[in-house]
């Protein structure tokens, strides 16, 4: 084995963190080898070096500052997370086919009556032929005497009317 | 049943169904170990409570992604490595003369200057490595993970992982040389002095 490969495990072997017989692989190269086992001393004298410093305790109020924090993210994200391909993503593949089947029915059923309550001839002819005072529902206007303002009213959206057909 | 009978998966799993109980649960466990590796990777209280509390939040708005697929430490790692890492990206150079007041070991007021000397030179020598090679080492030394564990948390191959860590240590090998002898002095001092 090349002496790359033994100093690539000496972190795990110093953490005795190496299987037994990748250990041994080790061990066995470092009997031969010195420039492993100088190397080796360098891992380890870093070890000792870096396991002299010490960290500080942990703030105090942390849990109570990142709960405070995480109250708020909770709060935002229920009115900000309104979408509404939310319960589409969710759905199960059955859910998502019988919401298109119902979504075809009704756009359907929808473009059928929109198409055959247009195109009708009798609601065309009764609109063309209907008095304002039906169309319009200004009945109470009927027992008005002819000459007066609203009578003149009434002519001129008759004229409007049959204008428009 | 106390509160460390219940995975961290399993709360996790609360928490993706709005449990902020559970939310708390995971904060109390874990806040310390991801604390400090801010810390030691950022040299600095605030900084470091800033990017726990943003890691917790990160962790908070994935809990409805999280499939129980890895442990949850190992996915936590994650998230803390590569918050830190980019906080290190975007505020590059950041002298750390101030370390704070921790109590050092030694009787005499000497021993404590020189222990603080070689803590506020450690903390140099680790952040004037490269962000990737200084979490490596912090994560292979401080938190004491493995080869595999290391190369989950950074996404990399354990090979890769080692070819960091090899130049990583290579670097701090340099800046920290005299530190290295004294600490060598002492300790062959110490062996001197004790009985045989």
């Amino acid at each position: 084995m090349y002496c790359v490969d033994i100093q690539s495990r000496f972190g795990d072997f110093i953490a005795g963190q190496l299987a037994r017989h990748e250990r041994e692989q080790v061990l066995a190269h470092l009997q031969e080898c010195e420039a492993c086992r100088t190397t080796l001393g360098n891992v380890d004298r870093l070890a000792a070096i870096l396991s002299q410093t010490e960290c500080p305790p942990v703030p105090s109020r942390l849990t109570a500052r990142i709960m405070a924090a995480a109250g708020k993210r909770r709060s935002e994200s229920v009115t900000a997370d309104w979408n509404p391909l939310k319960w589409w993503r969710g759905a199960t593949a059955p859910m998502q086919a019988a919401a298109t089947i119902t979504m075809i029915i009704g756009l359907g059923l929808g473009c059928i009556l929109g198409w055959t309550s247009t195109s009708s001839p009798s609601s065309a002819a009764t609109g063309a032929k209907s008095e304002p005072l039906d169309i319009y529902q200004l009945d109470f206007l009927g027992d008005l005497p002819s000459g007066s303002l609203a009578g003149s009213y009434l002519a001129l959206i008759a004229v409007t009317s049959e204008g428009g057909h | 049943m106390s509160d460390f009978d219940i995975s961290d998966e399993s709360l996790m799993e609360a928490v993706n169904k709005g449990d902020l109980n559970a939310f708390e649960q995971l904060v109390r466990r874990h806040q310390s170990w991801v604390w400090k590796i801010a810390y030691r990777f950022l040299g600095n209280s605030d900084e470091a409570s800033d990017i726990t509390q943003d890691a917790f939040l990160r962790l908070l708005d994935a809990s409805r992604h999280y499939r129980v697929t890895a442990k949850f430490r190992t996915y936590f790692y994650r998230i803390i490595t590569r918050l830190c890492i980019d906080h290190a990206r975007k505020n590059r150079a950041v002298p750390i003369d101030s370390l704070p007041d921790i109590p050092a070991p030694g009787p005499s007021q000497i021993d404590r200057l020189e222990h603080q000397e070689l803590e506020s030179g450690i903390q140099k020598a680790l952040d004037a490595l490269p962000p990737e090679y200084r979490m490596v080492i912090i994560l292979r030394y401080f938190e004491g993970l493995s080869g595999v564990e290391i190369a989950n948390a950074v996404k990399k191959t354990p090979k890769g992982v080692e070819r960091l860590l090899a130049r990583a240590r290579k670097n701090l090998e340099l800046s920290l040389y005299p530190y290295s002898q004294k600490i060598t002095d002492d300790y062959e001092g110490e062996s001197d002095d004790s009985p045989v």
